[in-house]
């Protein structure tokens, strides 16, 4: 027997599956257009064809140094950056069921800028060293904020506030350990505070590109188990999520994620915090935000560098760019809020 | 009072002596007296206007605090964490970068105008719609308003390399390199906004009670809360002006007070402006010793400790769920 | 349908070092509506969570078919046991087909695929509730009841045998919650889903329940039919409350009403508060 409202249930989910897979493959294409054009518009234009064939190894006069070296390895890292800090920042939104959880917000990209730099200037590492220095300052930022919030289970505005003061910290831990630095170059400093991709290295990307991999992949395994949360932790619990459980997997591989992007990049700002609602807006309710909102990431990032580097009258980092394009979106979410009464 | 005053004026000596070099008392006496005969008496004699300015500042900043949160009835109200330090410090470098400005009292007036700006823009973002200015909603358009303004800074000062070492040392927020001739055109601001704070302490007494009780009191509301407001904004904008911004006094020092002598703002803001002074005065000390050859900022200090303080207030406080 | 058996015993639930439920021991009644009533801060609402493995038991245990819950994997329980709590959250232009869809979390693993069984389930669910027509529409933008209507339907796409709800009549208006809770009798009788919920309204509760059971300072003060239990000596202990106890000229069920030290038109009354 086949009710028509049964009928009418199939056919809204398929359309709205459809349509889910529909726009991530318009982002997925998006975010290749773009990562072509950034590596064929710079100073000079190269041709798409002699693009592809650099890429694919060749050696084409003219183009294979300003595309290989110094285009690829940028555009290389700004992608992986921008998915890692989508995609984590989606989660921690998602996982918070608030906007302004973002990992940017609650101190956990200061954590792992300072833990890098502290690395880097105090203790002169370098390489992968740096990006287990980064992991471990997020991932220990990240616990004590949630242990420093909770209280009968965390409390989510709270855990924004004990964020804020945290960031203050930490920025200005690293304002005093760039200042003491022998050689304390501004370009430096404004990349461990608001991100940049400057003197980006191929090299760099493989450690970024496994931590996005593994950590991705058992993020991504949780899909169902985060559309679960957004209905509240109790509701999650009783369709048969252990919430405590799950809040501790998503917490790792999206620190994870985004410490090691961090690591290299640094905090660009912002990025991690507009992904996930920029991704509402264009999935509204079809699906799953996470996949789209590393896209999203990907694309801001891509996008915001190649702004900085050529659209400004003078040459900015990716941070700045991001910067200013995600204060004014902070401040409209918290207005809108204010009028609409609801949750952030 | 008695005590906090003893304690000012150990601080005060303190900070004349302490430093990257020690000095006697001997120096002290003689560089009070106009000489830097020896290289002590010299050091001393850069100390105390370094002093003097951490006394004015630590006083204004800590005055600030508490009128602000009485003002917004929130404790988590600092110009620091309001974004009003950040106004002025990006009204102060747009100013520098674009307008060329030089004069000490075009600086004042720039940073007092910024952080005006800035307090009238995170109060109404704050207050908009239903619940009124909460904690949360006025200490994240502050913050968010902090984060943009200090985006804002970056973007004008980064292709300036002229300027932007200056900057950027002054964005940390500290007293060192203090001397008489700057701290001379900001004392009239300083005065005015002492005098307006002060005198609207029992204004602040009934706002404390709710907007509506305090109607019902025979208080006008929103003028008095105008004026109150004014008094922090001549503070905080003077005082960012010389020092650059320094956060948390403003909000640690009338949580203490408030322990101290209660919630009257008649005893709450002197108080606030003395216990501020004292714990300037101290985070400098301290900058200075923990950090020998070098110095730490007093921003960094201010940051270091009152962060926690911020977080300690939040996780006692019971929040309100948005 | 297997009737299944939840009970607490010698359960003592708290949060941090204060105490809520003492030694509570409860057996709910299979294929029955059970109701829980009490005072502000008597426990009934922590008893519900502690029922539905939200709070862990300080000592004591939760029984389901003789298993302790907090030792059954999360998902499976989920198949048996359904909670519906104060305030769920419906995240922001969810609707309503979908939201209900939400449901069937339990049954599905991380390899398989949405079924036509699923969508059957979910179409149930809607059609028991008479939401079939909002399928479509934002959560948002129903009324009270309708939204209430939704959420227990996505209870019951759960598909649960045993469905706890805690307060489910809160916030809406009186004929709002007249209609919530004949449809959860409804239920109770279509489906023998056995229904345990915590009220605020005495007089809601006794007209409902099959078994009411009176909390008080943690403990169960008093349980059985409505007639047994709302009686003016329990009303009395419980609410600490003077009353009367009527009996509803439809129902049958007892109607308390209560005593105020004014307007007392009753002669007796009267006479006896004069000296």
């Amino acid at each position: 027997m086949l009710s028509p409202t049964l009928d009418r249930i199939i056919g809204s989910r398929r359309r709205r599956a459809r349509r889910h897979v529909l726009v991530v493959a318009i982002l997925l294409v998006f975010v290749i257009v773009i990562f072509v054009l950034t590596l064929s518009l710079g100073q000079s234009f190269t041709r798409p064809g002699d693009v592809v064939r650099v890429l694919l190894g060749e050696n084409v006069p003219g183009a294979s140094f300003a595309v290989g070296q110094l285009r690829l390895p940028r555009a290389v890292l700004a992608m992986l950056a921008g998915l890692s800090f989508g995609l984590g920042g989606a989660a921690f939104q998602i996982m918070l069921r608030n906007p302004l959880a973002s990992p940017d917000i609650i101190g956990i990209s200061w954590g792992a800028s300072a833990a890098a730099v502290f690395a880097i200037v105090v203790l002169s590492l370098k390489g992968s060293i740096v990006s287990i220095f980064a992991v471990g300052g997020g991932m220990g930022i990240a616990l004590l904020v949630y242990a420093l919030s909770s209280r009968n289970g965390a409390a989510g505005t709270r855990l924004i506030l004990v964020g804020i003061g945290v960031s203050a910290m930490l920025e200005s831990f690293i304002a005093y350990i760039l200042s003491q630095a022998p050689a304390w170059t501004l370009q430096e400093a404004v990349r461990w505070l608001t991100g940049s991709v400057n003197g980006a290295q191929l090299g760099q990307a493989l450690p970024l590109l496994m931590a996005f991999a593994v950590f991705g992949a058992l993020l991504l395994s949780r899909t169902r188990d985060l559309e679960a949360l957004r209905l509240g932790d109790d509701t999650a619990a009783a369709l048969g999520i252990d919430v405590a459980r799950t809040r501790i997997m998503i917490i790792v591989t999206a620190v994870g994620m985004i410490a090691t992007a961090t690591a290299v990049t640094g905090p660009i700002a912002f990025v991690a915090f507009l992904s996930g609602p920029i991704a509402a807006r264009i999935v509204g309710n079809r699906g799953s935000l996470l996949i789209p909102s590393a896209l999203i990431g990907a694309t801001l990032v891509l996008s915001g560098d190649y702004v900085g580097q050529f659209l400004l009258p003078s040459r900015y980092p990716v941070g700045v760019v991001t910067g200013a394009l995600g204060a004014p979106y902070l401040m409209f979410l918290i207005v809108r809020a204010n009028r609409t009464g609801s949750s952030l | 009072m008695a005590g906090l005053l003893a304690l000012l004026a150990a601080l005060l000596a303190l900070s004349c002596t302490v430093g990257t070099r020690d000095v006697g008392w001997a120096d002290i006496i003689a560089a009070l007296g106009g000489r830097i005969d020896s290289i002590g008496q010299a050091a001393v004699s850069v100390r105390i206007p370094r002093t003097l300015l951490g006394l004015l500042a630590g006083a204004a900043l800590g005055l600030a605090g508490a009128v602000m949160q009485g003002v917004t009835r929130n404790p988590l109200a600092d110009p620091g964490i309001l974004g009003v330090n950040m106004g002025a410090s990006l009204a102060v470098v747009v100013g520098v970068a674009w307008f060329n400005i030089a004069s000490a009292a075009a600086y004042i007036w720039t940073a007092v105008f910024g952080a005006a700006c800035a307090a009238i823009f995170v109060y109404v973002i704050g207050s908009l719609g239903r619940g009124g200015a909460t904690p949360l909603k006025l200490a994240l358009a502050g913050a968010a308003t902090s984060v943009a303004f200090s985006s804002m800074v970056l973007a004008v000062v980064l292709p300036r390399n002229d300027i932007a070492g200056g900057i950027l040392s002054w964005q940390i927020g500290g007293v060192g390199g203090a001397t008489f001739e700057r701290i001379l055109p900001v004392l009239p601001f300083l005065a005015a906004g002492f005098a307006v704070s002060l005198l609207s302490a029992r204004k602040l007494n009934s706002l404390a009670l709710g907007d509506e009780t305090a109607a019902g009191l025979g208080e006008r509301v929103a003028a008095a809360r105008a004026v109150a407001a004014l008094g922090a904004i001549l503070l905080c904008g003077a005082t960012t002006a010389i020092c650059g911004p320094i956060g948390f006094i403003g909000l640690i020092v009338p949580h203490l007070c408030r322990v101290l002598v209660g919630v009257d703002h008649r005893w709450l803001l002197p108080f606030s402006a003395l216990s501020g002074a004292c714990l300037l005065l101290t985070a400098d000390v301290v900058g200075r010793i923990i950090a020998r050859p070098a110095e730490l900022d007093v921003g960094i200090v201010t940051a270091l400790v009152g962060a926690p303080f911020f977080i300690w207030i939040v996780r006692r406080q019971r929040v309100r769920e948005l | 349908m297997t009737v299944h058996s939840l009970t607490a015993s010698q359960l003592s639930v708290g949060y941090g070092d204060t105490e809520i439920l003492h030694e509570l021991d409860l057996a709910v009644p299979p294929g029955k509506v059970t109701v829980i009533v009490g005072a502000n801060a008597c426990g009934k609402s922590t008893l519900l969570r502690a029922m539905s493995r939200l709070l862990p038991p300080h000592r004591g245990h939760v029984l389901l078919d003789g298993k302790s819950i907090h030792r059954t994997p999360p998902r499976e329980l989920a198949r048996t046991l359904g909670l519906l709590p104060q305030s769920p959250i419906a995240p922001e232009g969810i609707t309503v087909a979908d939201l209900v869809s939400r449901g069937r979390h339990p049954h599905l693993s991380l390899f398989s695929r949405w079924t036509r069984k699923d969508d059957e389930a979910v179409d149930d669910a809607l059609a028991a509730t008479k939401t079939s027509d909002l399928a479509e529409r934002p959560v948002d933008e129903l009324s009270g009841g309708q939204r209430q209507r939704v959420w227990i339907a996505m209870a019951l796409a759960q598909q649960t045998e045993i469905l706890l709800l805690d307060e489910p009549t809160t916030f809406l208006d009186i004929s709002h919650q007249v209609e919530v809770l004949d449809l959860l009798t409804d239920l109770n009788h279509s489906r023998g889903t056995t229904v345990v919920m915590v009220l605020h309204d005495l007089n809601l509760a006794a007209r409902y329940a099959d078994h009411l059971v009176a909390m008080a300072d943690g403990r169960i003060h008093v349980s059985g039919t409505a007639e047994n239990v709302l009686t003016e000596e329990n009303v009395r202990r419980v609410f600490g409350l003077e009353s009367r106890i009527i009996a509803d000229p439809t129902s049958g069920r007892p109607i308390m009403l209560p005593i105020s030290r004014h307007r007392m038109v009753m002669k007796q009354d009267l006479k006896e508060s004069r000296p």
